[in-house]
Order: structure tokens, then sequence, then C-alpha cells
């Protein structure tokens, strides 16, 4: 006789959740660690809570946007209340809808609302990223550049990093910029560099220009290093050392 | 006169115990914004129309800061912060559905053009081989996202969730059961191939 089968799906679930009585629970606990199958039904279901929760809580990491706060802090409440997708329609007008669907999928994953489609839209060759399992990660001479270059030791190449610094959850990243382009900030994660930011405002463009790293960095791009909680700049020592070692 | 008076006092009284309760309302909103945005993030993928929800519902929100009912004095600032974010959770709901209503009208009216989300859907899975997470979540039902959303993601409890979604309890444990059938099968692939 399989106790399994005397384990209801709603039981499991409510147990995942946290919602089975303590008796039950425990019950429950005990018969998952002499049954594999009950304890593969358990972990399919706790599988899932983590995928969800790897899915959307770094959005708690992301600096909040400032209309949000502006809402907040908006003195007279009989304002007209924004229409959900006016941000949206702005954009469309500015450029045609198919990029809009195209790439909101990978707006996604930007931790700021980016220029991400007048990016595109400007240079069609644009920066070389792509899809990988819902981020956008670095390829080609992007991934080069942040794997293998000091920081501002090629003010000249097509794509300059700035400074390296280790986020408040362990990962190396590192601010780039693209010749008369975006600047952008990317970690270090699953062996690929994830692109946190991406800011394509004419000041991080000029600053991206002006190459004097740190000291030009746009409001988006500090805003994003403090949501990261980065702390000190790599030393060139230290870079060098990551550089050995792939940045793990 | 003497009437008048009290009448005027107490009505006083009653604005100015309001007016602490927005004020607190207002106080209390920017450490749940995160959690705001997260919620909104569930249920609309594009981070703008995420961010536009969130600030649709804050707007709400101010809007009735005198619906919101703080709770007794002596609270805890964790239980002020856990009802400004149920009552908050429930806006940003509202607003969706609201939402979502016109823009089936709208679409009805067009005639598909503005079918944004359907469109972006379509082009993603047949982009990626593997249907992420995000664009399974998409595909369920609306009761079985937001169960989904407010269980799964926010962690909140069935009761709650039920709460928010204005539904008994079993409704929305027969809901994010159905919720959890419908994802484990669109994911399927993903979790063998990753």
């Amino acid at each position: 006789m399989s106790a399994a089968a005397s384990w209801s799906d709603a039981q499991i679930h409510a147990y995942v959740d946290g919602e089975l009585d303590a008796d039950a629970a425990a019950r429950l606990a005990a018969d998952s660690r002499h049954d594999a199958v009950l304890a593969a039904r358990i972990a399919q279901q706790r599988e899932l809570r983590s995928l969800l929760r790897g899915t959307f809580d770094p959005v708690l990491e992301e600096p909040v946007p400032q209309r949000l706060r502006d809402a907040l802090t908006a003195s007279a409440p009989g304002a007209a209340v924004t229409p959900i997708g006016a941000a949206q329609k702005q954009r469309a007008r500015a450029r045609p809808a198919w990029a809009l669907r195209e790439w909101g999928a990978i707006a996604a994953t930007l931790v700021l609302g980016v220029l991400i489609g007048t990016l595109v839209m400007r240079q069609p060759g644009g920066l070389p990223l792509e899809m990988a399992q819902g981020r956008l990660v670095a390829r080609g001479k992007l991934d080069t550049a942040l794997s293998s270059q000091l920081s501002g030791s090629a003010p000249d190449a097509a794509i300059h990093v700035g400074l390296s610094f280790r986020a408040a959850n362990g990962a190396y990243c590192r601010t780039f910029s693209q010749r008369g382009g975006p600047a952008g900030i990317a970690c270090r994660n699953a062996r690929r560099w994830s692109v946190q930011l991406l800011d394509g405002s004419a000041q991080a463009e000029a600053a991206g220009d002006y190459r004097q790293a740190g000291s030009a960095l746009s409001p988006a791009m500090l805003g994003a290093i403090t949501a990261l909680g980065g702390g000190e700049a790599l030393t060139t020592a230290q870079e060098q050392q990551q550089l050995s070692v792939g940045w793990q | 006169m003497e009437d008048n008076w009290d009448r005027e006092r107490s009505s006083h009284v009653r604005a100015s115990g309001l007016s602490d309760s927005i004020a607190l309302l207002r106080q209390t909103l920017p450490a749940v914004l995160p959690r705001l945005r997260r919620f909104a993030r569930t249920l609309t993928r594009d981070v703008q129309d995420a961010d536009d929800l969130a600030q649709n519902a804050i707007e709400r929100a101010l809007l009735r800061a005198a619906q919101w009912r703080a709770p007794p004095p002596g609270a805890t600032a964790e239980q002020i912060e856990a009802s400004v974010r149920s009552w908050m959770f429930g806006i940003v709901k509202n607003a969706w559905i609201d939402n979502r209503r016109a823009h089936k009208r709208e679409r009805a009216v067009v005639g598909g053009d503005e079918g944004l989300d359907d469109v972006a859907d379509v082009a993603q899975s047949s982009v990626q081989d593997q249907l992420s997470i995000a664009a399974a979540l998409q595909r369920l039902p609306e009761e079985q996202r937001l169960s989904v959303s407010l269980v799964l993601v926010e962690g909140l409890s069935y009761q709650e969730a039920a709460d928010i979604m204005e539904v008994p309890v079993g409704t929305l444990t027969s809901r994010l059961s159905r919720a959890r059938e419908a994802l484990a099968v669109m994911l399927g692939g993903a979790e063998n191939a990753s």
C-alpha cells in the first residue's frame, strides 16, 4: 500500500504553500522520506514556486521609477488617472508597433525603463545581445570586452568597459559603453554577462564618448549601481585576478 | 447652537482622524512599491505597462484614500504595511481587470489591431523553443493568473489572496490547482531541457 496515494494534490499544494495544519504537515514530511514518488510530487511544486520567485523577485531590486515616486507625492488627488498603456502608446507613436512587440519581452528583463527600441532603430547592427532563458545576455565583442578588458584600458575601442564592482548578491558587474551608442551595466551570472541596464539617453552617450570612468555616469547608471548594491570599484589588481578566473 | 458646535467639532475630529489615516497611507506606500511593481509585472509582462498599472493603482488609491481602513492604534509597522499592501493589491487587481475589459471592447471595435498582448505572446513562443515561466503565466486565464501571482509569487496566505480576489478560499485553491496543472503542462518541455 503506497503512502503517496493517500495524499491528494490539494494536500501537497497546501503543504508547499504552508497552509497544511502542523500535524498533517509532519505526517506528510515523514511519509515523503520513505516514498520517492511523494517526494518528487512535493519537489515539483517547490520547483514551480522557486521558478516563479526566481523570475519575478529581481523586480524587487529594481530602482522604483521616478514617475511612481512622483505619483505618490502628487498633492492634488483630483488629477486625472493615468490610463494603462499610456507609456506604450507614447512609444508606439515614436516608432513602428512591430518593434514594440519584438522588444517587449526583452525590455522585461531590464532594470530600468530603457530606450532599447530607439537604440535598435538608430543602429540596425546594435549591440551584440541575445535572449537566453528570459535574460538579455552579451555575446560577441560585448561578451569579449566584458570578460577580458581591464576597466579604462581601451578608450578607443568600439566597446569600452568603465568600471567593475561587486553587487550585493556577490555577482561581479561591469559598466560598459558603446562608441556613439548606449551605456549599460552587465553582471556575471551563470557564466554569461546578463545585461541589467541599457541607458540610451543623450547623457549616457555623451558620457560614453567622454570615457571618464565613474566621473561621468548618467543618473540612470548611478541609480542602477546603487540598486545593485555596488560598493567600491574593483582595483586593477582585483580585476586582473577576476579576468583570470572568469569573473565567477 | 451647542448642537451645531458639537457637530462641527465631531466632524472636525473625524476629518483629522481621516487625514491622519491618509497621512499614514502615504507614508507607508513607498515601502510597498517594490512589491506592487512585482505584482503588476506578473500580470502584465511589459515593464512600461506594468508600471502604468502600478501608477494607475497609486492614483486610484490616493483618490480613495479615505476608504483605506487603518489598523487600530498600536499596530506594528509590519501590520500597517501588510494592510496597505493588501489594499493596494486589490486596487491593482481591479485596475488590471478594468483595463483588460476596456481593451477587449476596444479590440472588438477596432478589429483586432490592438491585440498587443496576444501578438507578443505568439511571436514570443515561435521565436523561443521553450516557453518561459513568464510567458506561460500570460497564457493562464485571468483568475488563475491572479491566484498564482498572489500565492506563489507574493507568498500571501490563501485567506489573504481570497480576500483580495473577493472569492471564497475554496474557489481560490481550486483556481490555483488548475493553474498549477496548466503551468506544469506548458513548462514540461522546458523543465526537461534545462
